[in-house]
């Protein structure tokens, strides 16, 4: 923490080298999480740059009330959410997780999916047919390996939403990796 | 004894803890396997999100963004002396008598060395402010 507020107080003395470290030091959460919310890696790349100006004009407003992760993620989590707004409205905010099941039901040949053969792979193909707060919870727990409390600071979703989410999630993930699991015998 | 539920499958793996070293009910052995296959997954990076060079062209928009912030500034300044400048000459000509502007002549006049140094304090002012957001950004 102490590294971190030495490098924070030399970006905001206009210190772009110190600014180049801290890019460096969150570029995979922000890549990550902005990635699986947006689907679009020429957006996500213009967003994640937008992401960390944003944290460069604000740095300046930081108080150390919660931790820097968190508050760079909860950035990139309202960036990327009103892109998808502007992008395509409400309809792909939905929590409706019926077509994903439905794809499921339908789903034959799970490996007409996949190129890679690997179960990484495959659960990543199936995560982007997630609703988006669903892609955002399993983001945020699993690969950016925030807490509960900290995705309900992030996302502003309370606990217990950001827990159902993640159950329901991995539930429906795990039925179909079971299947691809038979079906690669 | 009733085996564990898929909510309390995900519950110990999410706490890093194998099934049994908790002494909770027996497991059922395949839902465990994939469980653990699932959470490995999920943990893995993904390969389709690419964030290469991504500081490099985020400190080089910060420097195109401060140097076109510059720019604008001076633009702003420059007009802002035009202006001033059209609005005395306007003044002089339709409110000031030729005696009042002879007199504002007379004072500039005597005065001119402390003017001119407080114009070249202001000029010198904008070139080391200049110079440093320079330094600055050249980081």
């Amino acid at each position: 923490m102490q590294h971190e507020e030495e490098i924070i107080c030399s970006v905001l003395n206009g210190d772009l080298r110190a600014f180049k470290v801290l890019v460096t030091q969150y570029e995979k959460l922000v890549s990550y999480m902005v990635g699986r919310i947006v689907q679009n890696q020429e957006d996500a790349r213009d967003i994640s740059q937008e992401v960390f100006i944003k944290v460069y004009k604000n740095l300046g407003s930081f108080k150390f009330q919660s931790k820097l992760s968190t508050w760079i993620a909860q950035i990139a989590y309202l960036t990327a959410i009103n892109h998808l707004k502007k992008v395509s409205g409400k309809r792909n905010l939905t929590d409706d997780i019926a077509d994903f099941e439905n794809h499921h039901k339908t789903t034959d040949n799970p490996e007409t999916l996949l190129i890679r053969k690997n179960n990484a792979a495959f659960i990543n193909k199936q995560i982007e047919q997630l609703p988006v707060h669903y892609r955002t919870v399993l983001t945020l727990f699993h690969l950016n390996e925030f807490s509960y409390t900290e995705i309900e600071a992030i996302t502003g979703m309370p606990e217990g939403t950001v827990k159902n989410y993640l159950y329901r999630a991995r539930k429906l993930l795990k039925e179909k990796l079971e299947l691809y699991i038979k079906q690669q015998g | 004894m009733k085996e564990l539920s898929d909510e309390e499958f995900q519950q110990i793996l999410g706490q890093q803890l194998e099934p049994d070293e908790k002494g909770v009910p027996p497991v059922n052995e395949q839902d465990a396997v994939i469980y653990r296959a699932l959470f490995n997954a999920l943990a893995e990076e993904p390969l389709d999100i690419q964030n290469a060079n991504l500081a490099n062209a985020v400190i080089n928009e910060i420097k195109l963004r401060e140097q076109k912030a510059e720019a604008t500034r001076y633009i702003l300044l420059i007009t802002a002396i035009v202006i001033a400048g059209l609005l005395f000459t306007y003044f002089a000509a339709n409110y000031i008598s030729p005696a009042e502007l002879a007199a504002i002549f007379k004072f500039i006049n005597i005065y001119k060395w402390v003017l001119l140094f407080l114009v070249f304090c202001f000029a010198m002012i904008q070139v080391a402010d200049s110079s440093l957001v320079k330094k600055k950004l050249a980081g």
